[in-house]
């Protein structure tokens, strides 16, 4: 089946098996390794990624489905070759250790603060409270959302 | 495999009409794709339901006032309509609860209620609210139909509804205890009142008896332990030999109580 979307920021046209999941068509038709799977069933949110503008599972998504919707994963965020603000904030609040975690909740911050860009300490648990996280501390990971909300803020809104 | 995407009402029913024996409805996916994870697919066929503009619809109907939300709107479509929120605030409730924030901007109501989970959120909502189901020639949910705020069964009153549920934890969790209640605030007392059990066994049901201890009552001067002893009997009845009977005949205390105050509370 040949299915038209944008895929961070490019449009595609691919012919794809129309009932595997996202995530694999992500992995290995893409190579976008940054989705990263956990559990495959909508509990760890490692494989989050933004279908148009929001937060959503890559594992809980038939390539089928995928015409006509806008998708963003973690590269598509530095596509320009820099990182995004919250990448960076959360590089430089620590809010990073094994890294498995990482892809799927900065993305499910991206998705608060394209919607929220100056959120609470409770919205921000809130919206990845279905990221699990194993080896760091949520602490550090609220203050890296909160920290790259105030620069957003400070540049004029997310982009 | 077959992948069907109908784009129309009417490609969807050709669809239907043209079905494998052995199909399956994809909407949010957040049952089928968990389900099926590690194994190979069972069915023939797979009818996306995505592209149907008139399944993601959610607005009054032209004639009868009542309010349609579409099988495919996602929760987090109908947590956020501002109409739910204020006419139909049990199941606005119910929705914001659900899952995660990913469950909730894929899963949608129509798969709630079509998966049947003893645990679904929806469901008592739907039933206390008195919601009809729409088909599609009889296979496929379209919507379902609220009764509308105006509705002769409220009168002179305000309709006023209210959900709370018990899990294992406060934030993404399963319920093991839900409650929806749905009254007519008429001078100053709650009236015609439904109460729905869901999750404690294996449908939802309605709970006359806790329906009554409210009848009568005014906002925040409930009867709290007649309610819960009403919602204790009537899982005591209902899952007899379950294990799990004595902890939920104590527990529905939690949800009770909360739902009286969510129902007290209750702002137009």
């Amino acid at each position: 089946m040949i299915l038209h979307f944008i895929l961070n920021s490019k449009p595609v046209s691919k012919d794809l098996d129309p009932s595997r999941r996202l995530i694999d068509v992500l992995r290995e038709d893409f190579l976008l390794t940054g989705v990263k799977e956990g559990c495959g069933e909508g509990e760890c949110g490692s494989c989050t990624i933004l279908m148009d503008g929001l937060p959503v599972h890559a594992c809980m998504v038939l390539a089928g489905q995928l015409d006509g919707h806008r998708l963003l994963t973690i590269e598509g965020l530095s596509a320009s070759g820099e990182l995004d603000i919250l990448q960076q904030a959360f590089i430089e609040n620590n809010a990073v250790h094994c890294g498995f975690c990482t892809p799927g909740m900065i993305m499910a911050a991206k998705g608060l603060l394209l919607q929220n860009p100056d959120p609470t300490e409770e919205e921000i648990r809130t919206a990845i409270s279905g990221n699990i996280c194993r080896c760091s501390d949520y602490r550090q990971i609220v203050m890296a959302v909160k920290d790259a909300a105030a620069r957003l803020r400070a540049q004029g809104g997310a982009r | 495999m077959i992948f069907t995407v109908p784009k129309t009402l009417e490609e969807l029913q050709t669809a239907l009409a043209n079905r494998s024996e052995r199909f399956v409805f994809a909407a949010g996916c957040t049952d089928i794709l968990p389900k099926k994870l590690g194994k190979p697919w069972e069915v023939d066929e797979i009818i996306d339901l995505t592209h149907v503009p008139e399944l993601q619809t959610i607005g009054t109907g032209p004639q009868t006032g009542d309010y349609f939300i579409g099988a495919c709107c996602t929760h987090a479509q109908v947590a956020a309509d501002p109409e739910v929120r204020r006419h139909y605030t049990a199941l606005a409730q119910a929705c914001e609860q659900i899952g995660s924030v990913q469950i909730r901007n894929r899963g949608t109501i129509g798969g709630n209620v079509a998966n049947g989970s003893p645990a679904a959120d929806t469901l008592p909502c739907l039933m206390a609210l008195g919601a009809e189901i729409e088909w599609i020639d009889g296979v496929c949910i379209k919507g379902f139909w609220l009764p509308g705020a105006q509705a002769p069964s409220a009168g002179s009153g305000t309709v006023v509804s209210a959900f709370a549920k018990l899990g294992d934890r406060d934030i993404v969790t399963i319920a093991r205890i839900s409650l929806a209640v749905r009254s007519v605030l008429r001078g100053g007392r709650y009236t015609n009142t439904a109460v729905v059990v869901g999750a404690a066994s294996l449908q939802p049901f309605f709970c006359d008896e806790a329906a009554a201890v409210l009848d009568g009552s005014q906002p925040g001067e409930v009867d709290r332990e007649a309610f819960a002893g009403a919602l204790a009997k009537a899982i005591e009845a209902s899952i007899p030999n379950r294990p799990t009977m004595p902890y939920k005949r104590s527990a529905v205390r939690g949800p009770a109580f909360d739902v009286l105050e969510r129902l007290a509370n209750f702002e137009h």
